[in-house]
């Protein structure tokens, strides 16, 4: 092959071209050391004292030379890394890295609801709007025996009045772990012990008297209501910072609904329609 | 001091309360004999200087929000905010739009996020006067104060400024980044309401070390958030190493001067390294390691949705209830398990391993309490058959998880049915607020079960009588006369043979009836070799133990098809004193109750029934026998 047909070759042509465009690229943008095209790792001493600042969060004491340079050796190690990865693309299409991206911007949006600071008329109307959420559960205190299970009418007629007459209820009806006595117990409180509807039940019951029987998950119970305090709302100043709280959190789920609306408005969306990727 | 005053102050002690019951005393030496005269006289109000708990609280540990990474990429939207008032009582709205509601609220519960996803995030809103002295902050910050139609408009202003780059550099910088961990302890304290529910704080540390070898750990803390952020949460970007994880924790208390304790969990999915004698990274256990774990593990999860660790078949073949809800193909990765990992992986082989390694070191390692908490990943604590709402939200209700995977790792699955609707703890308490629940755990009385919340009382000592159990309050006799689950037995008194035991146990009033309790005994015998041991204790009906002492199974009124029971069989609660038969006093030993429900329609039964589109394979499981496991009570013989 002679020099001529070498010269006038396109495909040298091509690479003289090429080198000059990629030289000419590289003088008018020099390379950024902390690029993921860089061949240096650089470690500023602002980005050391954040290492030190990482471990001291965690252990409170900022870290022994030894452990520091374990830090930074591993900080080189993660950052060539994440470098070699994000050039190879493998950020892209991995479920995990979008779904932490999506979350942070969802956290970024709800971010402002953590200062809202309403007044107190916004926060008292928000407080009767949910009172169910805040009220204070109903507080039972009574004493109870559990009928043996088929005790006709007329036994229980005849436990009743013993009872009345102030017969020991611990020692009648059938033998259970159930507490015969209940002290000041909230009404959830009861129906966990007893199951679901005791404590509604012997909530309506007249206090001082036998009553019932009445149902529980064990079976059939006669009740002595002793004392009781309705489920009640308590003053809302009482309650101010917990209604706060809440508040801030509901103002934070419309932050983020209002943020993903927002955003996506900023884009021309266009999806196919769902028979052409699914077939007729 | 005189020895009547001290023998008087003592059995005060004794008689107030579990806690005080395991205090030594500096005292001196105390003469039984005295201490058992004032026993033996109590005063007449059965209630007078009555502290004792005396109702279980329920509630979870571990339960995963939308703030853990994988939920929140598996599709959870539900947050730690929904999810504690879901705990509460309140209707939510599933992550597949589904309204979910639980059928008794808990007393308490830990939201126990992934620590790893509790990372920064850019949160420059919080009042931050630094960052105040930039005016577009400042401007926002009022916007946001106003609320409303003011603060929506900040949010549309970020997003026109983040397109056009013109953000304010203190946004994007890295030194005003905020740790999301004091969110999390925010929310969480908005919904502590002592007395009435405990919104506990925690966090998971999620070591897979090795690739899915299972050694996480649900870090709980006494405190609230003005301790607990003073120190941020260790991740497994610190470190994968147990043994560092205690330091961690160690230093906090230090530090804080508050309390922090940690629950394993999965041991089932660690390939033999749960339990092992050697370190994770190869090293084998020393004096200073098992002193470690004691301090900080007091409890064990022994049963939640990815399986039931308590003990496999082939270490128990005699043991017919021991095939129960197990998970033993491979890791959490499904990578194949090898020969001889699996007796390192399970709770009593623990127990046992845990007196053998005591005669070595000095310290048991694996001296802990028992309890099940569900381990969700959908911020919905499920652990109820008929109101099952999955681990993940693919595993929701509806007919797709008859048939889908819970695990799919390159070909190696487990499916969707394999998953357990379990894992619930009842603590001893004395009063429900996160330093009692918090110290009734330190103190491991505490039990878990597969869900319903069966009430069971525990009690070992040297003197229980038959008589005991026919009283109406087993609590009262239990602690005057002994020890509660999770403790230490006494040193024997004069005469006695062997250890009694008071148990008993009422049905959950929404679950079915019971069928029998046992006593699992383990054991090291005189060679050092571990033993264990069942004992059918109380039953239902009028069955009759065989020559070995095993009781006949209860059999079954479940009517699969239609998803239902009737407790016709099984006794709505079960009492006794047990004297240990087989005693020697001079081996150490341990002790726990389980106690175990007629069978149930398990929850893949009630999807059969509910979804008309299921296509359960005929090999999935349709019945439970839902259970309850004691924290255990040890012995030692006098030194």
């Amino acid at each position: 092959m002679r020099i001529r047909t070498i010269l006038s070759s396109p495909l040298l042509h091509f690479f003289v071209l090429g080198g000059l465009i990629f030289a000419i690229y590289a003088i008018m943008n020099p390379r950024d050391a902390d690029g993921p095209d860089s061949d240096t790792l650089i470690l500023s001493e602002t980005g050391a004292r954040g290492l030190v600042a990482d471990f001291t969060a965690t252990w409170k004491r900022p870290p022994t030379p030894a452990e520091l340079e374990t830090l930074m050796r591993d900080w080189a190690v993660e950052e060539a890394l994440v470098r070699e990865a994000l050039v190879l693309g493998l950020d892209r299409g991995d479920a995990i890295v979008r779904n932490r991206l999506r979350q942070k911007a969802l956290f970024l949006a709800e971010a402002p609801a953590a200062a809202m600071t309403p007044d107190d008329a916004t926060l008292e109307a928000f407080y009767r709007e949910n009172a169910a959420r805040f009220a204070r559960p109903g507080i039972l205190s009574f004493e109870q025996v559990l009928l043996p299970d088929e005790a006709p009418q007329g036994a229980i007629e005849a436990l009743r009045a013993q009872l009345e007459n102030g017969a020991d209820p611990a020692e009648l009806g059938r033998a259970t772990l159930l507490p015969f006595r209940t002290d000041l117990l909230p009404e959830p409180a009861v129906e966990r012990l007893f199951g679901g509807g005791f404590g509604a039940a012997v909530a309506m019951l007249p206090p001082g008297r036998w009553s019932g029987p009445i149902q529980s998950g064990y079976g059939r119970h006669l009740v002595r209501l002793d004392a009781s305090r309705a489920p009640e709302l308590p003053a809302f100043a009482a309650m101010r910072d917990k209604v706060l709280t809440e508040w801030r959190i509901e103002q934070a789920r419309q932050l983020r609904d209002a943020y993903s609306r927002a955003l996506l408005a900023r884009f021309r969306t266009t999806l196919p329609a769902t028979p052409q990727v699914l077939g007729p | 001091m005189s020895t009547r005053v001290v023998a008087l102050a003592f059995a005060a002690t004794l008689i107030a309360g579990p806690v005080a019951a395991q205090v030594t005393t500096d005292a001196g030496t105390i003469d039984p004999a005295k201490v058992e005269r004032f026993f033996a006289q109590p005063g007449y109000s059965p209630y007078a200087g009555r502290k004792f708990p005396s109702r279980p609280l329920w509630g979870e540990q571990h339960l995963h929000t939308s703030w853990s990474p994988d939920s929140f990429a598996g599709g959870t939207r539900v947050g730690p905010a929904e999810a504690l008032r879901y705990a509460k009582g309140e209707e939510i709205v599933s992550n597949t739009g589904q309204p979910v509601k639980l059928s008794r609220p808990y007393d308490w519960m830990v939201v126990a996020d992934h620590s790893d996803a509790l990372g920064v995030v850019a949160n420059v809103y919080d009042g931050n006067p630094d960052l105040l002295t930039d005016p577009v902050l400042k401007n926002w910050h009022d916007g946001m104060k106003k609320g409303g139609a003011a603060a929506t408009a900040v949010v549309m202003q970020m997003i026109t400024m983040q397109a056009n780059g013109t953000l304010p550099k203190a946004m994007t910088d890295k030194e005003t980044q905020f740790d999301m961990w004091r969110k999390m302890t925010q929310i969480v304290e908005g919904y502590n309401d002592p007395g009435n529910f405990s919104a506990i704080i925690g966090y998971e540390w999620t070591s897979n070390f090795g690739g899915g070898n299972n050694l996480h750990r649900n870090v709980i803390y006494r405190d609230g958030k003005s301790l607990a952020d003073q120190v941020r949460p260790l991740t497994t970007f610190d470190t994968e190493l147990p043994r560092e994880l205690w330091q961690w924790m160690a230093n906090y208390e230090d530090k804080t001067g508050g309390r922090v304790l940690a629950v394993p969990h999965n041991g089932n999915l660690s390939n033999g390294l749960m339990f092992a004698t050697e370190t994770p990274d190869g090293k084998p256990i020393d004096a200073d390691w098992a002193r470690m774990r004691a301090r900080y593990e007091p409890l064990y999860e022994v049963t939640q949705s990815k399986g039931t660790s308590e003990q496999h078949p082939s270490l128990a073949p005699t043991d017919e209830f021991a095939n129960f809800e197990i998970w033993d193909k491979g890791n959490l990765n499904v990578v194949p398990k090898k020969p001889g990992m699996i007796q390192y992986e399970y709770a009593r082989e623990a127990l046992k391993r845990g007196l053998k390694v005591e005669a070595q070191l000095g310290t048991n390692p694996f001296k802990f309490g028992l309890l099940g908490s569900t381990d969700d990943h959908t911020g919905i604590s499920s652990a109820e058959e008929n109101n099952f709402f999955g681990k993940f939200p693919s595993s929701e209700p509806g007919p797709d998880r008859s048939t889908g995977n819970a695990f799919d790792f390159e070909g190696r699955t487990v499916k969707d049915w394999q998953l357990g609707a379990s894992g619930l703890t009842a603590v001893w308490a004395t009063e429900n607020t996160r330093a009692a629940i918090w110290d009734a755990m330190k103190r491991k009385e505490v039990y878990g079960t597969t869900g319903p919340r069966i009430f069971v009382r525990f009690f070992g000592g040297w003197n229980f009588i038959p008589e005991d159990a026919l009283g109406r309050n087993p609590g009262t006799v239990g602690y005057a006369k002994g020890v509660p689950m999770g403790a230490d037995l006494p040193p024997a008194s004069d005469g006695a043979k062997a250890p009694s035991f008071l148990v008993a146990a009422l049905k959950d009033p929404l679950s079915g009836n019971l069928d029998r309790i046992q006593i699992i005994k383990g054991w090291l015998d005189a060679s050092g070799a571990t033993q264990e041991k069942i004992y059918d204790v109380a039953w239902s009906g009028d069955r009759k133990p065989d020559a070995q002492g095993k009781v006949p199974l209860v059999g079954s009124t479940v009517d699969v098809k239609n998803a239902t029971w009737t407790n016709t069989i099984g006794a709505p609660e079960l009492i006794t004193i047990w004297r240990d038969p087989d005693f020697d006093p001079a081996l150490k030993a341990f002790y726990y109750a389980r106690v175990i429900e007629i069978p149930t329609p398990r929850w893949t039964a009630y999807d059969a029934a509910y979804f008309k589109e299921a296509r359960f394979s005929p090999d999935v499981t349709m019945t439970v026998t839902e259970r309850a496991y004691s924290s255990p009570i040890w012995y030692a013989p006098a030194k």
